[in-house]
């Protein structure tokens, strides 16, 4: 029942989502409080882009990162030959491609978490003394962390469920960048992959249960600092 | 280090314009007006928190802001201890965290030492701001500014989350920054108890523009600022010190004269001010002989006028003893007006029931 091509699923799987889950989560704060704060030329682009992945066909973005990280490609070309890093068809192209997809997600949810931090107390915090960055590390970043949490916690679980841009980005090659969801398809293409099928889907639910206790659990401790309850 | 606070500025906001000219001193300087008065916005420029349209703020030879020559200095960097509105404590910080955020030597120092003391807060250093009552709110809020060191205070309505049967104890916090910190401080108030009662100056802000500004029983007496009062609110500010208490009635010494208070509260060498309200002011051409009313000032009318309600205001000038010219606003029915010749000039006399002077030590 049990084979190596599953557990090496299952591994990749969860490396490929706390890769993009990680990575994403700082991009994403950035990018949050671009969008939250500042007021420029092109800051619906900027939105738009960011939110593209969640309205094009996952294959679209797929296509689109192979176009541009394939070794002929303007970014793969350079990170080929500059740091002799490939991307393409491997587990790291399958966590690029899980992070973009994430990104409007973690995004959203930071956003609103930043949005939701009364203003006065960050305005409070610069008359004290507070440099921007002061305020910026100690008041409002402790006040979203919930939202923090959340938006990690989105990011990390549609990482897992990556399925479309991966598998048109980096194929479907076990143990090398076939995660849980390209395994289970696979599975299911199979004759006589039912069990092989059942057994990958109880893997995923096991990450996918284990991150959302982890995070509520983190969330209830925060909301209740933050709340002033003892 | 007696530096002035001084500031011109212009900001509109749709169809809301405030122009707004001034300059505080060391002292309280109440920022009387009322509610939508611009109020709040003149504090948030001050503070750098709001930028004004155009305009210079400047403290001493220091630059805050001048649109002319571009600077705009961080608020982080003017030293201004700001106490909003709903206190802006962080939720997430216990008080001495709070406190500690903008001291420049954390929970330690002289300072932290006084201030703790001063301000009672030994005993909530280990609560969050969701524990705390409005006025434990306020003091921590009120602590953590000065424990920022700053060259001047902004106070936005202080007294307003705090409950009105409260109020009058909380005000001996307010007198510790009176008595503590040669500072300018900007006191945001509609409460005309808490001006009397805390203020050196006042600016009074109406639409947008500081109409009058100065020491605080001088712009009291401007019209400007007697119509902005209810007709039951009319009257005069005297200050005065009280001499000694006789017959369980205080004698104060207004300057130009001296005036008996039912009061008592006050002690002897308590500096006071009295409102006297311009109804409970009465006319009499000769010194009535007789009468339950114990002051009876001898007067002249320098300026008389009707007002919207038919009533005759009159500004009354006490005969000087100690050459201080004193004025007394008085109101009466146009009818007692007409029955007693009153005319600009005339000498007679003002009567005040000891009652109606009510006069809360400052």
């Amino acid at each position: 029942m049990f084979e190596n091509a599953d557990f090496l699923a299952f591994l990749l799987s969860l490396r490929v989502a706390l890769v993009a889950a990680l990575f994403g989560l700082p991009l994403s704060i950035g990018l949050a409080w671009i969008l939250a704060f500042k007021n420029f030329k092109g800051k619906t682009a900027l939105d738009l882009i960011i939110h593209a992945p969640l309205v094009l066909p996952p294959v679209v973005i797929g296509y689109l990162l192979l176009i541009a990280f394939s070794p002929n490609g303007v970014f793969g070309g350079f990170l080929k030959n500059t740091l002799g890093i490939e991307v393409a068809f491997t587990w790291l192209g399958a966590a690029i491609a899980s992070l973009l997809m994430a990104l409007p997600l973690m995004v959203r949810a930071i956003r609103l978490s930043f949005e939701a931090v009364d203003q006065k107390l960050i305005k409070a915090a610069r008359t004290l003394g507070a440099s921007p960055k002061k305020a910026f590390f100690e008041i409002l970043l402790p006040l979203a962390a919930p939202g923090i949490i959340t938006g990690g916690l989105l990011g990390f679980a549609r990482a897992l469920g990556e399925f479309g841009a991966t598998i048109t980005f980096v194929s479907n090659i076990p143990g090398i960048t076939q995660t849980l969801p390209l395994a289970l398809y696979s599975a299911t293409q199979q004759p006589g992959g039912e069990i092989r099928a059942l057994w990958l889907m109880v893997l995923s639910l096991v990450i996918a249960f284990g991150a959302l206790g982890i995070s509520e659990v983190l969330a209830r401790r925060l909301r209740k600092k933050i709340g002033g309850e003892k | 280090m007696k530096e002035v606070l001084t500031f011109d500025l212009e900001k509109t906001y749709g169809d809301f314009r405030i122009r707004a000219t001034g300059s505080f001193k060391p002292g309280i300087t109440a920022l009387y007006g009322h509610s939508g008065a611009g109020k709040t916005t003149i504090l948030n420029i001050i503070a750098g928190i709001e930028n004004p349209d155009e305009g210079a703020v400047a403290y001493g030879d220091t630059h805050f802001y001048n649109s002319i020559m571009s600077i705009n200095l961080p608020p982080e960097k003017r030293r201004i201890g700001y106490v909003f509105q709903d206190d802006a404590l962080f939720p997430h910080m216990t008080v001495l965290e709070n406190l500690a955020f903008g001291s420049p030597r954390g929970n330690k120092g002289a300072l932290w030492t006084k201030l703790i003391k001063l301000f009672g807060l030994k005993n909530l250093l280990e609560r969050t701001s969701a524990t705390l009552s409005g006025g434990e709110k306020k003091r921590v809020a009120i602590a953590r500014a000065l424990l920022s060191n700053p060259q001047i205070l902004l106070l936005d309505e202080p007294l307003a989350n705090i409950d009105a049967r409260r109020r009058e104890s909380f005000f001996p916090y307010l007198d510790i920054l009176k008595k503590d910190f040669e500072i300018p401080i900007v006191y945001v108030s509609h409460q005309l108890e808490e001006v009397v009662r805390l203020a050196d100056y006042m600016a009074f802000i109406s639409e947008g523009k500081i109409d009058h500004e100065g020491p605080l029983a001088e712009v009291f007496g401007t019209t400007a600022f007697q119509l902005s009062l209810g007709k039951e609110q009319r009257g005069t500010l005297l200050e005065g010190e009280v001499l000694e208490i006789v017959n369980g009635l205080a004698k104060i010494d207004i300057g130009g004269g001296e005036l008996l208070s039912s009061d008592k509260k006050l002690k002897p060498g308590d500096k006071t001010r009295i409102r006297l309200l311009a109804k409970d002011v009465g006319i009499a051409l000769q010194k009535p002989k007789d009468i339950s009313i114990l002051n009876i000032l001898p007067c002249r009318i320098e300026d008389m006028d009707k007002n919207f309600s038919g009533n005759v205001e009159l500004d009354l000038a006490v005969e000087q003893i100690a050459g201080k010219k004193t004025i007394i606003h008085a109101e009466i029915t146009n009818r007692s007006a007409i029955q007693l010749r009153l005319k600009k000039g005339l000498s007679l006399y003002a009567l005040i029931k000891a009652l109606a002077i009510i006069s809360p030590a400052v």
